[in-house]
């Protein structure tokens, strides 16, 4: 361990500020050292499949997330579309009001789980 | 191409798949990136998570790595990254109250060498060290712990020269100003003649 006056001598004619933050950014690391651990972590990793190690990172688990749910709502506006009634309005078809129970159902179950995996 | 140096002999393999090659790298630049996360982070987990995941983008994205420069630069790019996105996620008061009770809790029993006075002023300059914004922690950490120039710190940061020099300005006047407040309540035989 340094101590400030050695460091500060060290460089007296020079920058006596730089000298003081060097020794304290220096003492406050000095011992460290990455554990053995991070290295098979990273080896482990790296070994498993592209695919699995980016849904692994936080990023990729968001991406994955996202095209799930980007898959999911594309799938429910099929399913709504296929489910919604329609009526016959002046000779052609208009879109009709869902029952209330069903489509909360149908829309915000799927939603709230989407919403719990990303989360 | 030509490959002149280790580095890029080195990172040649791991675009290969060589995780020997990965291992070899790692061991070269552990402890300076470790070190940086820690100083910027403060926090040891954050830093070992930090190092995980730069070794893990070295190995992702080696076919994009530059083989003819040395590595040191692009990983000190991602390290600070990575460090930039954790200061931004994590709370930041909740972690200097945490570091703060660290430091209280150890003694000078540790280090029965360090005198009280030097415990005090590396407490004092930690703090100061710790109450500046990322962006200027960052600057103050690469250039005075690792020794990067302000070109070299620009690079890492993807900030022009310029600007790295007004935040290298910035917090030194900070800490100055830390660093005379602590003068001025210290008894004047203890006193260091800092100018």
């Amino acid at each position: 361990m340094t101590s400030r006056r050695d460091m500060i001598s060290g460089n007296r004619s020079k920058d006596e500020l730089g000298a003081l933050i060097r020794w304290s950014l220096q003492e406050t690391v000095a011992d460290a050292y990455p554990p053995p651990e991070v290295w098979e972590r990273i080896r482990a990793r790296a070994e498993l499949p592209a695919m699995w190690r980016r849904l692994m990172s936080r990023r990729g688990y968001r991406a994955a997330m996202a095209r799930l749910s980007r898959m999911g709502a594309f799938l429910l506006a099929q399913v709504a579309s296929w489910i919604q009634p329609r009526y016959r309005w002046e000779d052609r078809w208009v879109p009709g009001r869902l029952d209330p129970y069903f489509s909360s159902f149908v829309f915000y179950e799927p939603g709230f789980l989407w919403l719990r995996l990303a989360f | 191409m030509t490959v002149r140096h280790a580095d890029g002999r080195l990172v040649a393999r791991v675009q290969e798949g060589d995780l020997e090659a990965l291992g070899e790298l790692y061991e070269r630049y552990k402890t300076p990136m470790y070190r940086t996360a820690l100083a910027i982070t403060r926090d040891e987990k954050a830093a070992e998570d930090i190092l995980q995941e730069a070794f893990l983008r070295v190995y992702a994205y080696a076919h994009s790595i530059d083989k003819t420069v040395p590595l040191g630069p692009w990983l000190y790019r991602v390290t600070v990254n990575l460090a930039y996105s954790w200061t931004r996620q994590v709370k930041r008061w909740l972690h200097t109250f945490q570091d703060t009770f660290d430091r209280w809790a150890s003694s000078a029993q540790w280090h029965p060498e360090t005198t009280t006075e030097e415990q005090e002023w590396r407490q004092v300059l930690q703090q100061a060290i710790d109450a500046l914004s990322p962006r200027h922690r960052v600057v103050i950490t690469l250039h005075y712990l690792e020794g990067l120039s302000l070109r070299e710190i620009a690079y890492v940061t993807g900030v022009p020269e310029g600007t790295v020099k007004s935040r290298l300005h910035y917090a030194r006047e900070s800490l100055r100003k830390t660093i005379l407040e602590r003068e001025h309540r210290l008894v004047p035989e203890v006193a260091y003649d800092f100018t």
